[in-house]
This record gives C-alpha cells, sequence and structure tokens, in this order.
C-alpha cells in the first residue's frame, strides 16, 4: 500500500508541472491573440527554461546580454536547477520535466506491449557508448549559441516543440524529432534523456558529488535485483552501494519506499547505510 | 540524513516557487525582454542602441524610445495603415502580415535594417532581409542616405501593395514619395524625426525655429516649450516649407 502511494506522490508532481507549463504555453498564444487567461502566467517557454540560462552564459560573461528570447528567468530557473541537483541530483529530470513525463507515460504502455523486453533490447555494450551521446550534443548547442547568438537548438528541441507545435513557432526538424522520441518511448524508457538531453547531461555531472545519495546497504540486501529491473535509467543499483552513474535522475523507484522488498536497504541518503566501505557500482564491478 | 518522496514532493516544488518568489521579490525575474537595447561597443557608435538587438517582442513604441523613430514613421514604412493602436505593434507580427512574399522576408531584419538606416547606426541585414518600398521611400525622403545606401535600399525593395494590415481596418498601402500627403500636417504632435522623414533637413529646421533641431523623438510642442517658444510662432513657416517640398 505504501509503495503505491510513493509512486502516487511523484505522479502528482509530475502532472503538476506538466498541466502548469502546457496551461502556460497555451496562454503565451492566447496573449498573443490578445485573449490571455487573467493570473496565469504568458511567459514564452524560453522564458521558463533553465536551460536557456546555461546556453547564455557566455553571452553574458562575454557580453553582459542574453542569447535571443531568453531572459533572466532563465537564469533563475538554472540556479535552482544548479542548486536542486547539488542536492539530490538530477531530480529536475524525475519529478519536474515535463518531457521526460512523457516519455515515461508512453513507456507503461510499452511496457504493455513488450513486457519484459521493454527497456532492454539495445545491446548492453552499445546502449553504454549511446549514453554519453548527451554531452557531444551539449557540446554542440553550448559551441553554436556561442558563435550564433541564437537560440539554434530550438528548432531541434522536442520539449520546446511539445508546448509549441500549435503555434507556428515549431520547426520541422523539432516536429520530426518529436515524434521520434515519443515513437521510441514506446520502446525505450526516456530515449532522449538517455541519449540526447543536453541539460540532463550536464545535470547528472552532479550525481559525482551530490549531497544526498542513492545508497545501498549490502548488509541488508537479498541480491534480488528488483532496484535494477525498477530503474528506468537501467542503472545497476545492486552492484554499488552509492549510486553516482551520470544517468541517474533520483527518481527514487529502487529505493525501499518502492521496488526494494526489504526496509531501509536502498534509500536516498547523506550518510552510508550500515555496511562496510563504500562503493560506487564501477568499483563494484571491477 | 534519508529523504523520501513525499519530502521531495514538498522539497522540489518549494525550491522552484520559493526560488522564483525571492527573486522577484528582488526585481530579478523576468520573463520577458526589458526593451532596452544594448550598446554598440566599439567604433564612433560607441555607446549607442544596437539596431540589431532589436526583438521580435519589441513594439514600435520601443523602438521610438530607444532609436526615436517615430511610430508614424515605422508605421507608413511597413505599410501598417491605420491600427487601432499603432504603438503596441510588435514588431514579430510583420513575419505573419507578410507571410508568402516571393523573394525573401520583411520581418523583424527589415526593422532593424530600417532603423539602422534611418538612424545611421550600423547593422548588417540577413541575406533574405527585404524591405518594403515605402519604407525605401521613407529613406529617400529622409535625405541622410548616401547614393551606396540608397541604391543598396533600393535592391531590397519589395512592393506589398498586395498585402493588407491584419488588423485589417485599412490596406497596407504603396506609399511612394507622394503618399500620404495629406497627412503632412504640423502639429504640435510632430516630432522631429517626421519633419526630417517629409524632407526638411535640419538646416532648414534650425533656421525656422531659431533653435538647434531637437532628438527625432521629441514633440515639436514639448521641445519648443521647454526652449519657451511659442508653437504658433513657427508652424506657419515649417507648414510653408514643407508644402514647397510637396510641389
Amino acid at each position: 500500500m505504501k509503495r503505491k502511494k510513493a509512486s502516487k506522490v511523484r505522479r502528482a508532481v509530475q502532472i503538476f508541472f506538466f498541466v502548469l507549463i502546457a496551461l502556460i504555453a497555451v496562454n503565451h498564444s492566447l496573449e498573443e491573440a490578445g485573449k490571455a487567461i487573467p493570473l496565469l502566467s504568458s511567459a514564452s517557454l524560453h522564458a521558463l527554461c533553465p536551460f536557456g540560462g546555461v546556453v547564455s552564459i557566455y553571452q553574458v560573461l562575454a557580453g553582459g546580454s542574453f542569447v535571443k528570447k531568453i531572459h533572466s528567468s532563465s537564469f533563475v530557473l538554472m540556479y535552482i536547477g544548479f542548486a536542486l541537483a547539488l542536492l539530490f541530483g538530477p531530480v529536475f529530470c524525475g519529478w519536474v520535466c515535463p518531457l521526460g513525463s512523457v516519455q515515461e507515460w508512453i513507456g507503461r504502455l510499452g511496457r504493455r506491449i513488450l513486457g519484459k523486453r521493454y527497456n532492454r533490447l539495445l545491446p548492453r555494450r552499445l546502449d553504454g557508448l549511446l549514453r554519453y551521446l548527451r554531452y557531444a550534443v551539449l557540446a554542440w548547442v553550448l559551441y553554436v549559441t556561442v558563435v550564433t547568438g541564437v537560440l539554434v537548438f530550438a528548432d531541434y528541441d522536442p520539449y520546446f516543440t511539445l508546448f509549441n507545435f500549435w503555434s507556428g513557432e515549431a520547426a520541422l526538424s523539432g516536429l520530426v524529432i518529436l515524434a521520434a522520441v515519443l515513437l521510441l518511448s514506446l520502446v525505450v524508457e526516456r530515449p532522449f534523456c538517455k541519449y540526447a538531453c543536453p541539460y540532463g547531461a550536464l545535470l547528472g555531472v552532479f550525481n559525482l558529488f551530490r549531497i544526498f545519495k542513492i545508497r545501498r546497504n549490502a548488509s541488508t540486501c537479498i541480491d534480488c535485483k528488483a532496484c535494477d529491473r525498477a530503474c528506468p535509467m537501467n542503472i545497476e543499483v545492486s552492484g554499488a552501494e552509492t549510486v553516482r552513474n551520470h544517468q541517474c535522475i533520483t527518481c527514487l523507484e529502487c529505493t525501499s519506499e518502492k521496488a526494494c522488498p526489504v526496509a531501509a536497504t536502498v534509500e536516498l541518503s547523506t550518510v552510508r547505510l550500515g555496511g562496510v566501505g563504500e562503493k560506487t557500482e564501477q568499483e563494484a564491478a571491477v | 540524513m534519508k529523504v523520501k518522496s513525499w519530502h521531495l514532493a514538498i522539497v522540489v516544488p518549494l525550491l522552484i516557487f520559493g526560488g522564483i518568489a525571492v527573486s522577484a521579490g528582488l526585481n530579478l525575474w523576468q520573463t520577458e525582454s526589458s526593451k532596452v537595447p544594448v550598446t554598440l561597443n566599439e567604433g564612433e557608435f560607441a555607446g549607442r542602441p544596437d539596431p540589431g538587438d532589436i526583438r521580435g517582442s519589441y513594439s514600435l513604441t520601443d523602438i521610438e524610445a530607444a532609436f526615436a523613430v517615430p511610430v508614424d514613421v515605422l508605421v507608413r514604412a511597413f505599410g501598417l495603415g491605420e491600427l487601432e493602436d499603432p504603438g503596441a505593434y510588435q514588431v514579430k507580427q510583420l513575419e505573419e502580415l507578410y507571410e508568402g512574399l516571393e523573394e525573401g522576408e520583411i520581418g523583424t531584419d527589415s526593422v532593424r535594417l530600417f532603423t539602422s538606416l534611418y538612424t545611421g547606426l550600423p547593422h548588417t541585414p540577413e541575406e533574405t532581409t527585404r524591405l518594403p518600398a515605402p519604407a525605401v521611400s521613407q529613406l529617400r525622403q529622409l535625405g541622410t542616405l548616401t547614393e551606396e545606401q540608397l541604391a543598396a535600399a533600393e535592391d531590397l525593395r519589395v512592393d506589398i501593395s498586395a498585402f493588407k494590415a491584419e488588423e485589417g481596418e485599412a490596406a497596407a498601402v504603396e506609399a511612394d514619395a507622394h503618399a500620404g500627403d495629406e497627412e503632412r500636417l504640423v502639429r504640435g504632435q510632430t516630432t522631429f524625426g517626421e519633419l526630417l522623414s517629409w524632407g526638411l533637413s535640419e538646416e532648414e529646421i534650425e533656421e525656422i525655429l531659431g533653435l538647434p533641431a531637437g532628438p527625432r523623438g521629441t514633440s515639436l510642442r514639448d521641445y519648443l516649450a521647454e526652449a519657451g517658444v511659442e508653437f504658433s510662432a513657427v508652424k506657419t513657416a515649417l507648414q510653408e516649407r514643407i508644402d514647397a517640398l510637396q510641389q
């Protein structure tokens, strides 16, 4: 009963942020038509994107201005995102990002269709290599934004497209990528987050030194691998005492609140849970 | 210290909305452009506003405030007809208005280019940028552009007579050199920019006023009142000179 409740808590937060962003995006379109809903923000999606702050850092430092379409709100959200990541890792990805949520919801359908094969179709080696692709995307986005001073990524960004496909601001390339991401979500859980999201790549780095970490108590672990099976990002939680994988999104699906059948064995914590020395999943694999 | 799902469900929204509230309290939460363009860093125009920083969200009033290009001039240059509130018209709306041009685009960069030529500030347009025919006519009348600049503007000239203003109150007009002649009435609200766009030179204005010409965006009445000169004392002379230019 408690496990179901824990799952519902995260879903409720995801739905809240999805609905909020969708309403603001619609209100932005309505405002341009002179019919905005009162008391609801009509900010552009760019103004509410923390990644907009990240791509603007160079221009702010070099020229004292934001990249076109980016405002100080993006910077504020960027700082908030970093603060959250420093505490809990990429919790923004697992709890807030509406594109991540949509992929997850479509994934539930994929899970019904494919059963145990869902999210396990790619060869492990290839999958592992592709996980670093998002750092290449991050480098490319930062480079082209610095060179052009324009939000080039907006034309390819499935998140922007998801909330602008009706507005005429969405580019064909963005629509194609969004469709591909949604279709792939039927086979792979959170494909964009895993392989292409530049913001997720950056937040993922915080997993190395975040304050609250996913920790496993080796002395009480029964090695059932339930945590591994539950992880949407395919992280081998059972192989480590502290998860420092750059792909962890702090969804807490692996914890004793949800997948782990033993109480107080996998938890989000500041301190090591029982056992001997602290090992990361990489160290444990050696 | 251990954290459960419900802790995160409280802490995450709290940090996000709390952070937004604090930044709003410190006046750091801006979701719209300040409408103050960045200034040029180098060259003889260092410190002046950069036309290249005009954004699609700028209204015509924003451009008048930043670059002293009068709203009336922009309305005529971009064939916007009789809008209900021309000052509130956003530059990005031009792209929609002139969607379907056979060649090139009339949009935000066209306004940047027009503003640049009107004010003499530098801007390099995009390859696809075009100028409506009335805009080129206005620039010609301004009398401050070199032959080379006028030739370059002519190369970008596009006939817009087939398009109508979105508000539908009036058709966008092909404002050639004589279009809108009937509007060339000197009034208190007339700005120095308008006088210049109607063909008067700065020297002629100064000769009639007996004062240095004011900033382009300043109205005659405000400027003269500050200088202690009656508007009625110069109105007729200005009007006669403008009428003479039209003949």
